[in-house]
């Protein structure tokens, strides 16, 4: 599927969520707009403009297609997301910046190490010790 | 006026204060450092050091310090543009057609100079404007009811997604889901909560500062690994700095000329920036007596745009400080910023902070002459920086933005709006479509839902309301207009003509 029916599908999916949702919340009620009202009128415009995204893509955007690396770069992003609640700061970043270092641009294993060192180590300095904003490190800090 | 001198000075022994110069100058460093990186515009820049002005202790110097970002991260931007011939933003687009050009034909150092001076001339004169026209504003302001606040964001609304790069359409398609998603939490006039699906992390709706930061920043970092190897600086030596007696001669004229075109373009809600840069580029070329050199190291065509594109970036302040309305996605930002220090925007701003309001008026002027000493003698620092391997640039950016995330709000829930919105961005940017509608319209989305709202109750749940003021009616049926030749395309060939024939592959 190309990017623009991707996103195309974001918008028509949106559109039918808040659509539905706004029939629930009201668009007027004993003369007063209701909550619903916007985004009722917002969801009745953005479904055609979704539709015509989705059916004519190539006229509409000049987008390229997805490519594998970048996939796999937003597996990883989620997979280290992911970790974080539950492993604490500094191992998931740590761990992420060597698969980020060597899988996408092939950086030798002690640079890599070093790179997620010193990063991980700069990032906490800077958050923690510059800024004041105590972050949970371990995972017996969550 | 001489209240506004009054106030001005005011603002000036703000400004002054060594704790607020000192954010001055952190942040013009830190909006170039980030600014230089390729691929990172203003807004991203913006996005990724909001969390450094957590800690700052007012909301004058918080606003000083993002101001000063933005400056500095447009002149990283356009170093960008002249070295590597890609641009942070749509903005820079425009410099990129000339600056590398000159920077190919070993003249780096005066486009990088006329691009700073410019940019200082036009910023100085934008601000000076400011002064005058922010009160007026202000004062105006204070008449606008319902209808013109919704009349005035929907404008703004049509002229971002309209003008952005890529189809109306798409445009359109993003701004309604900006709409959308900025209704999500609780609606302001009844305390209803909206399409929070029960998630107390909803309530208060979708974080702006974890959404910005995955569309511009870590969608961005995504797509850049598949542009590895691709980008070529031109890495001769700078050399000779400062332009000739002759190019000076050639870009005066249009330093001025875009000024004032970025002032008057920067006044519209959702009209600055790129609509700034493409009309200085068309005026330049077609007052110029030799038109045939743009496209090839025109010096006009760096200065022009780039002092427009300032000029607009400084009175886009109006209608944010004024009006409480964002002019661009930048200001969306620190529309967003000021709300978390507790300075609402509009017209009571500058009767109830004018601290805040002329302090930062005050900072700008003091904030262009921080960016024209500190950074023409540090352009080889920034040059330098450019040199710095991607894959020790691109983690870093990542995980500050990850860790800012976090910062907000200790929460756990903004690092995955951050992903969430990252995976958006880069579908985004592989589909070619800017995300700028989106980001406005997410910030605008209250105020138009809230003014349609009191206009209908005001109307008794008519519409003709909305457009029986005279101004709330004049600025819809320019909507009106703006929505039709652009949808049609006839406004496109327009504005873009000129820029389009000069694009090089």
């Amino acid at each position: 599927m190309s990017p623009v029916r991707v996103a195309a599908a974001g918008c028509i999916g949106l559109a039918l969520v808040f659509g539905l949702g706004s029939l629930a919340l009201g668009f007027w009620a004993e003369g007063v707009p209701g909550p619903g009202l916007l985004p009722a009128l917002s969801s009745a415009l953005l479904l055609p403009l979704g539709a015509r995204l989705w059916r004519q893509p190539s006229q509409v955007g000049s987008g390229t297609p997805f490519s594998r690396v970048s996939l796999a770069a937003l597996v990883v992003v989620v997979g280290y997301a992911l970790a974080l609640p539950f492993l604490g700061i500094v191992v998931p970043t740590s761990g992420f910046l060597v698969v980020w270092a060597r899988a996408f641009y092939r950086v030798p294993w002690r640079r890599a190490l070093v790179l997620a060192g010193g990063l991980t180590a700069l990032a906490v300095g800077l958050f923690e010790g510059a800024l004041g904003i105590p972050l949970p490190l371990w995972p017996w800090h969550r | 006026m001489t209240e506004a001198i009054h106030q001005l000075a005011y603002g000036f022994s703000l400004a002054l204060q060594p704790h607020n110069l000192v954010y001055g100058v952190v942040g013009c460093l830190l909006g170039t450092f980030v600014g230089v990186l390729p691929g990172l515009g203003s807004v991203t820049t913006i996005a990724v050091l909001l969390p450094f002005t957590y800690g700052v202790g007012s909301p004058l110097g918080a606003l000083i310090m993002l101001a000063a970002i933005y400056y500095g991260a447009m002149y990283g931007g356009s170093t960008t543009s002249i070295l590597l011939n890609v641009p942070g933003e749509s903005t820079s687009v425009i410099t990129c057609l000339d600056g590398y050009q000159m920077a190919q034909q070993g003249r780096a150092g005066p486009a990088l100079a006329v691009a700073a001076i410019g940019s200082f001339a036009a910023g100085t004169l934008a601000v000076a404007g400011l002064t005058f026209v922010g009160p007026a504003f202000a004062s105006l302001a204070l008449s606008f009811g319902p209808p013109e606040f919704f009349a005035l964001a929907t404008l703004g609304l049509a002229l971002a997604s309209t003008l952005s790069p890529g189809p109306p359409v798409a445009g359109l398609a993003l701004a309604l889901v900006g709409v959308l998603l900025g209704l999500v939490g609780l609606d302001t006039v009844t305390g209803i909560e909206r399409f929070s699906f029960g998630s107390l992390r909803l309530r208060n709706g979708i974080e702006i500062v974890p959404m910005l930061m995955g569309l511009f920043g870590l969608g961005e970092i995504v797509y850049s690994l598949e542009q590895q190897g691709g980008l070529s600086m031109v890495t001769r030596r700078i050399g000779r700095l400062l332009p000739s007696r002759h190019e000076w001669k050639e870009a005066m004229g249009p330093i001025v000329r875009g000024s004032v075109v970025g002032f008057l373009t920067g006044l519209v809600p959702g009209g600055g920036g790129i609509l700034g840069s493409l009309l200085s580029y068309a005026v330049e070329k077609r007052v110029s007596k030799c038109p045939e050199r743009f496209g090839r190291g025109a010096i006009a065509g760096v200065a022009g745009p780039e002092s427009a594109n300032n000029a607009a970036a400084t009175s886009a302040f109006v209608p944010l400080l004024t009006l409480g309305l964002p002019g661009n996605a930048v200001t969306a930002v620190l529309f967003a910023a000021l709300l978390i220090q507790n300075v609402q925007p509009g017209p009571l701003l500058l009767q109830q902070r004018p601290d805040v309001f002329w302090g930062v008026i005050a900072s700008m002027y003091v904030g262009n002459l921080i960016l024209l000493v500190l950074n023409l003698p540090l352009v080889w620092l920034w040059v330098q920086l450019l040199r710095v391997p991607t894959w020790i640039l691109a983690p870093t950016v990542l995980i500050v933005t990850v860790f800012g995330a976090y910062a907000l709000r200790a929460a756990w829930f903004d690092v995955g709006t951050l992903v969430v919105f990252g995976i958006a961005g880069y579908v985004l940017r592989k589909a070619a479509l800017e995300p700028s509608p989106l980001i406005m319209a997410f910030v605008l989305a209250d105020i138009l839902d809230t003014s349609l709202r009191q206009a209908l109750l005001m109307g008794d749940g008519s519409p003709v309301i909305l457009v029986s003021r005279p101004l709330a009616g004049a600025i819809l049926a320019v909507t009106a207009v703006v929505l039709v030749t652009q949808v049609s395309g006839v406004g496109r060939a327009l504005f873009a003509g000129p820029v389009a024939a000069e694009r090089r592959p």
